[in-house]
């Protein structure tokens, strides 16, 4: 069902993309090719780096974002919304804590679902052309829910963490219209800890691609 | 601003399809085995231990007090023939050993979180006047027990230095944790557990 409202999803998404191009040329806002506000989607992928809990990649994930760019500088200043869900099964092992006075044996199943919340900064190389790469940072809070399932028994801890992104990525014009192609890489460490499994915090390397709205 | 509506329409569906739910599925029914031991027990010191045949049980049955059938023999046997592969040597209760273990089963009692020791004072057990006076028994963690459906515990006493120490020292505890079937499972899950809970305590010798 998941799948089908995903693929549902997209194919919206790129339909919207259609129309927006439909209506470019009559746009008062294309007469200008610099942007002034962006608003983009993109799918995200995420790789754990080492994370002590999971190390899996999440094809289950996507990033809001919002830039307002300097009307004289290559630089935006904006908010993030992204969110990963991982899932990964690991059959069973011993793990020792308390200086290896303490042992516990079994497999599990962990779930994390991440809510990265960033403030951002941009720079823009070709700033106002049809492509422009770019460099930047997100730095904010980072809401996490992580759940370890073991025989009949759970184990929750959910909590905020800071959280710090820097990232590369390009936006692409393809009319230097009012839309777009969002493509972008990133590496995040969130300070989210898990006490049973004696981890201090989350770190990822993560892909995004998705399509923007500007005007 | 009709896009952008879209957009954010867009954001939501993706936040709710892109969640992940957890596959139980894939999950052993083998027991949790956890172990804490004392850090300074010098385990080496011991060479000889005792174990009742009989295993405390607790239930919601007000008239559960011990097992006494084969399953019960069949654990008791598991968790000697253990320490004396690991170069104890059983003795008799009269024989003044130097470690006293303790095993108790508990079924279907649904509480939060348990400490070690709750369980003190159900027959079946070492009991702390045994050695002409009382003492009392001293773990020392602090670990917290969550005990759902089913459990099996087992303890290693330092007896030898009770009356030197005037208490009765856990120096290791093995809790077995999980959700039950038929006896002879559960009997089969538990020596499984015993054997695992062994095996990741190689500190647990009398060399």
């Amino acid at each position: 069902m998941k799948k089908y409202i995903l693929t549902g999803a997209i194919l919206f998404a790129f339909s919207i993309c259609s129309f927006a191009q439909n209506v470019t040329y009559t746009n008062t806002y294309s007469t200008s090719n610099k942007i002034t506000n962006l608003f983009g989607l993109s799918w995200e992928i995420s790789i754990p780096s080492s994370n002590d809990l999971i190390s899996k990649t999440s094809l289950a994930g996507g990033r809001f974002e919002y830039r307002h760019f300097l009307p004289n500088a290559p630089v935006s200043f904006g908010i993030g919304v992204s969110w990963n869900s991982y899932e990964q099964y690991s059959p069973t092992q011993t793990f020792t804590y308390k200086n290896g006075n303490s042992a516990i044996t079994t497999d599990m199943d962990k779930v994390i679902y991440t809510v990265p919340v960033t403030a951002l900064v941009h720079y823009y190389f070709n700033n106002g052309k049809n492509v422009m790469p770019y460099i930047g940072v997100g730095l904010g809070a980072q809401y996490a829910e992580q759940d370890i399932y073991y025989n009949i028994f759970v184990n929750n801890q959910y909590n905020w963490g800071f959280v710090v992104r820097p990232e590369v990525g390009v936006l692409i014009r393809p009319n230097g219209g009012n839309w777009g192609i969002l493509a972008g890489a990133n590496y995040q460490y969130g300070t989210n800890k898990n006490d049973l499994v004696n981890s201090n915090g989350l770190k990822s390397v993560a892909f995004n691609i998705g399509f923007f709205l500007s005007r | 601003m009709k896009r952008l509506t879209l957009l954010l329409s867009l954001t939501l569906v993706f936040l709710s399809a892109c969640r992940k739910e957890p596959d139980l599925s894939k999950l052993s029914t083998n027991f949790v085995v956890q172990t804490d031991r004392d850090p300074n027990a010098p385990f080496n010191t011991y060479k000889t231990f005792y174990i009742s045949d009989t295993i405390a049980y607790l239930s919601t049955n007000k008239n559960d007090t011990i097992l006494v059938d084969d399953n019960a023999k069949k654990l008791v046997a598991a968790i000697r023939q253990n320490m004396e592969s690991r170069g104890y040597t059983f003795v008799a209760r009269s024989a003044h050993p130097d470690l006293g273990i303790n095993t108790v089963a508990v079924k279907d009692i649904t509480v939060g979180v348990v400490y070690p020791g709750y369980w003190w004072g159900y027959p079946g057990y070492w009991d702390p006047w045994d050695w002409g006076w009382y003492y009392p028994y001293y773990y020392p963690w602090t670990t917290a027990y969550a005990i759902t459906t089913g459990s099996f515990i087992m303890e290693l006493i330092d007896v030898k230095n009770a009356q030197a120490n005037q208490k009765l020292d856990v120096i290791w505890t093995v809790n077995l944790n999980g959700a039950l079937g038929s006896q002879a499972t559960n009997t089969s899950l538990a020596i499984d557990g015993i054997n695992q809970a062994f095996a990741q305590s190689p500190y647990v010798k009398a060399q």
